[in-house]
């Protein structure tokens, strides 16, 4: 046996002070979160009030084609879950939680009063726990199948996504009056689940900068908060930080810890691959299916699927139940029990007895589709922004679609800008996936087996479909 | 520490990966050029165009085909905006003319005539907001042989084979 590998990494807060100091700042990320804020209640109000006509409103324009893309293609890849860190939707329920802007509230040791305190920090509103049984992606995987399935009237009306970003921050705020800290965040946003998942390959981590100092501290800022910030809001240990799945990047751990232990750290991309539940490994299944799934729809040629997907407008629900029932099968029965189905084959042909389980072998199969689920949903993206990513400028200079022109850009038209290498990128892209999909499978089920032998026969069902998979989106977008 | 020849070693089996997926990538390509090579024919192609789909969805032609299209829009003005061709024709509804947009010049035309000069998928997409959905609704002209395709799908046949065959030939050399 090997020693166990040394993870790579490079302390970015060694390398830069500034950004150590910048981290350590109450006022950030707030400073960039505060606009944010701003930008998505104009997006809110474009979306109620503006044009209808959705490629002339801000609102779709900017939320679905803009930050999707940034999302997808640079923040998660480049940045972990930074974007949760400058999320606008819970932030009033944030204010409202602790009754402070910038400001952290205290325990005040001299008067002894208890009233809302969780950790040193006191709040407001009734503070719930979650309940441990919804303590896992299942309710966030739910979330999102159902917008997805909604997306057609998501991505094309205003209204539709008006309510829907408002719904957002309304259930946000809500559950922060009920509930601790960033419940909502960490087990009922819908974004927030799959940001989780493809954080993992993220070439950014939160880390501890040495376990040991952790273990030998006695305060635990880090969770239980201090004057100089908040326990931890997504409800975890950072002193123990060793997958960045539920980190939400909040910075709070940076502004807590008095050694100044807590490390961004820069490393290679899908480092980390290992899926501990059933809820994680349905994430991923969801997530490949739906990029498939809305491959197909978005921009495949096909009008009787637009047809049965758009409801809105054609207003044929029998046509769109059967669409809906297909995708739910699709991603809830057809890709799962393939995926699952292929672990099972591999664990006959690898001739194991009981020392490995279908449960494992299943989830060291899966962790292949977080890179290859995150690098599809960036393929699916490459041609929404060459082909419409005019339209920007275009909403930025008309906002609501009432014939402004702020820019002088409002005029500019609909301007493709290279759209005919989409499919050059997008190949290239999922055959990253497939590389990277590949290789995490192979070393996570390899620790499953004894010998090499038997993890090829354990892994060899799931990489063909792995590689079948790849095949099928290499035709969707260059075939 | 990683030593240094289990890091050659890393390299190496990288590299000859790399090797494979390199090898099976071209063969996939050549192979999609010499299976279908033919002398060019010209076609004669009316596309409808309706909410928010064309009709025919996807046009296959091989490279060096002339494509003479004619255009109808059965709802409302439609648009054609050939990816990769310079190419944006407005459909009015019940008309045989249309509005061509080509290399900065501006035509009406009943027919646009085009060569098939390169081979590859290339999306036509209506240029003229149409309703709801209209940022979606595409077509695909796919001008055989298309080496992207083959070429790709014969690389991920080669991560996969090259993946497996170099974690079984590292065992051997690391049991010899």
């Amino acid at each position: 046996m090997s020693a166990p590998k040394t993870p790579r990494r490079l302390d970015l807060l060694r390398t830069s002070p500034q950004l150590a100091w910048l981290l350590r700042q109450r006022w950030f990320p707030l400073v960039i979160a505060f606009p944010l804020l701003m930008l998505t209640a104009t997006f809110v109000t474009a979306g109620l009030l503006g044009t209808p006509v959705g490629n002339s409103n801000s609102l779709v324009i900017f939320v679905w084609i803009l930050w999707w893309f940034v999302l997808m293609a640079v923040l998660v890849p480049f940045a972990s879950r930074s974007w949760c860190g400058v999320c606008p939707v819970p932030l009033l329920g944030d204010w409202l939680q602790r009754w402070r802007v910038v400001g952290v509230a205290h325990a005040d040791s001299q008067t002894g009063d208890r009233t809302g305190l969780i950790g040193r920090n006191r709040y407001r509103g009734l503070s719930r726990r979650w309940p441990r049984k919804l303590s896992n992606l299942w309710l966030q995987n739910a979330g999102f199948l159902l917008l997805a399935t909604f997306s057609v009237v998501l991505l094309t009306s205003p209204l539709a996504g008006a309510l829907a970003v408002g719904g957002m921050v309304v259930a946000a705020t809500a559950t922060a009056l009920v509930y601790r800290q960033r419940s909502f965040c960490r087990f009922l946003c819908p974004v927030g689940g799959f940001l989780s998942l493809y954080s993992m390959s993220s070439t950014i981590a939160v880390r501890p900068r040495s376990s040991a100092v952790c273990q030998s501290c006695r305060e635990k800022n880090c969770v239980a908060g201090s004057a100089e910030g908040w326990g931890c809001p997504w409800l975890i240990n950072p002193g123990r930080l060793e997958r960045s799945n539920a980190c939400g990047l909040c910075l709070e751990c940076f502004k807590t810890c008095s050694r100044g232990n807590m490390g961004v750290f820069l490393r290679p991309p899908f480092e980390e691959r290992r899926l501990e539940g059933w809820d994680e490994a349905f994430k991923a299944f969801l997530m490949l299916a739906l990029a498939v799934a809305y491959s197909a729809v978005y921009q495949g040629p096909w009008g009787w699927l637009k047809t049965a997907a758009n409801v809105a407008e054609v207003a044929e629900w029998r046509i769109f139940g059967l669409y809906a029932a297909g995708l739910w099968a699709f991603t809830l029965v057809v890709v799962p029990g393939l995926y699952v189905g292929a672990s099972w084959l591999g664990r006959a042909l690898a001739r194991v007895r009981t020392d490995v389980t279908l449960r494992s072998a299943a989830l060291a199969g899966t962790s292949s589709l977080v890179p290859l689920g995150l690098l599809a949903w960036i393929a699916f993206s490459v041609p929404l922004v060459l082909a419409n990513g005019s339209y920007v400028l275009t909403a930025a200079s008309d906002p609501f679609g009432w014939g402004w022109d702020l820019f002088g850009s409002a005029h500019i038209g609909w301007s493709p800008l290279v759209p005919h290498w989409a499919p050059w990128l997008q190949a290239v892209l999922v055959l990253i996936g497939q590389a990277a999909g590949l290789k995490a499978g192979w070393l996570e089920t390899r620790v499953l087996y004894q010998t090499d032998r038997q993890a090829v026969a354990g892994y060899a069902p799931t990489a063909a479909l792995v590689t079948i998979t790849t095949l099928v989106l290499l035709a969707l977008y260059a075939g | 520490m990683t030593s240094i020849p289990a890091m050659r070693d890393r390299w190496f089996a990288r590299a000859c990966w790399a090797g494979v997926v390199l090898v099976t990538a071209i063969a996939g390509s050549l192979a999609s050029a010499g299976a279908t090579a033919s002398a060019p024919r010209s076609h004669s192609i009316l596309v409808k165009a309706g909410q928010y789909a064309f009709d025919p969805p996807v046009i296959r032609v091989r490279r060096g085909d002339t494509l003479k299209l004619r255009f109808a829009a059965s709802d409302v003005v439609h648009g054609f905006y050939l990816e990769g061709h310079d190419l944006d024709v407005a459909i009015p509804p019940l008309s045989r003319e249309v509005t061509v947009k080509r290399g900065g010049a501006i035509q009406v035309v009943e027919e646009v005539v085009l060569t098939a000069a390169r081979s590859g998928k290339f999306r036509y997409r209506c240029s003229k907001t149409c309703g709801a959905m209209h940022p979606f609704m595409v077509g695909e002209l796919i001008v055989g042989p298309n080496r992207l395709f083959a070429g790709a799908a014969g690389a991920a046949a080669g991560l996969l084979f090259g993946g497996f065959a170099f974690v079984l030939v590292g065992a051997k050399w690391r049991v010899s």
